[in-house]
């Protein structure tokens, strides 16, 4: 069989990750059984929750920069790698 | 093609490879079940698919914490490095001067003003905005985020009742800014000319020298001054 020592050492370590993970997730569970995103909105806003209308303006801001920012680096990542202005400046 | 005679340097190390591995997996899980929640309307099918909410949202928590795991891993990792065997990672990650003159170079080569490409280190400044988005936004702000919403009459303690509901907007929020990080770091290693159809690096940890010479030649003259490679 072609498994190398290696490739059991990475399988045996993500094993060991996944399984814990499901351990202590489902510890939280049963110690905590109401996680926020179980409870719908309505019955949260009851409770006294309520969403924050200062926060939530600023989260669009936030995600409207952050998205076109990320658009904009890889705007320049493709004009370096096609290499547009630099073929043009040689003449190509 | 790869000679028979080509030499290869480690670019990451074995955990570095196990622990992208296991996070680039659980980011993944994590967008498919979580996404489904805040869009129930237009994603409701995917926890159909996945037998209901609750095992989706079981499927979210256990992938959100893999992926904290993996986030305390490498901290350890690095940081016994740090302490034990003096391999200093940061140096190659924190932003340096040379970062930002990069920039500046690079700008002016993309748009040909400038001649010369600037020769990079182990990771380009564009490299190190990826690595920072990936602790900021998916390892501090979601993972934060995240335990909240796990268990949030623990932090009721602590954090106003009224901004309890907030948390959800700001994961959910920062969920599509993080999606939107993860489709640039693929372009950029996987989907690019130079790299299609997939970038094998991250997965054996190892990079010719040819290629290491073109892409990061600062990095290369470091280590052969290091004498790593002769």
């Amino acid at each position: 069989m072609g498994v190398t020592k290696l490739q059991l050492e990475a399988v045996s370590v993500i094993a060991a990750i996944i399984v814990l993970a499901v351990l202590i997730t489902y510890a939280v569970d049963q110690s905590v059984p109401n996680q926020l995103s179980r409870i719908p909105d309505q019955a949260a806003y009851d409770q006294g929750m309520e969403t924050n209308a200062w926060i939530d303006w600023a989260m669009k801001m936030i995600i409207a920069v952050a998205v076109i920012s990320i658009m904009g680096l890889e705007l320049f990542e493709h004009i370096e790698i096609s290499g547009y202005f630099r073929k043009k400046k040689a003449g190509e | 093609m790869a000679g028979a005679a080509e030499k290869f340097i480690e670019r990451f190390s074995r955990i570095q490879v196990a622990v992208h591995i296991t996070g680039a997996l659980s980011i993944l899980i994590l967008y498919i079940t979580g996404f489904p929640i805040s869009f129930p309307e237009q994603l409701g099918w995917i926890p159909k698919i996945l037998f209901g909410f609750p095992i989706t949202m079981f499927i979210h928590r256990v992938a959100g914490v893999i992926l904290l795991l993996t986030a305390l891993i490498t901290i350890i990792y690095h940081t016994l490095n740090a302490i034990f065997i003096r391999e200093h990672f940061l140096r190659h990650v924190l932003p340096a001067k040379k970062d930002f003159s990069d920039i500046i170079a690079d700008i002016k080569y993309t748009f040909g003003i400038g001649e010369e490409k600037p020769k990079y280190g182990k990771y380009s400044w564009m490299e190190k905005i990826d690595v920072y988005s990936v602790i900021f936004i998916d390892g501090i702000i979601l993972g934060i985020s995240g335990v909240i919403l796990m268990m949030p009459f623990l932090f009721m303690k602590i954090i106003p009742i009224h901004l309890m509901l907030s948390f959800k907007s700001i994961h959910a929020g920062f969920a599509i800014i993080s999606v939107v990080g993860i489709l640039f770091h693929f372009y950029m290693a996987h989907l690019s000319p130079e790299h299609f159809p997939i970038d094998c690096v991250i997965f054996n940890g190892e990079m010719s020298i040819k290629e290491a010479e073109e892409t990061h030649p600062e990095w290369v003259r470091e280590i052969k001054d290091e004498g790593v490679v002769v």
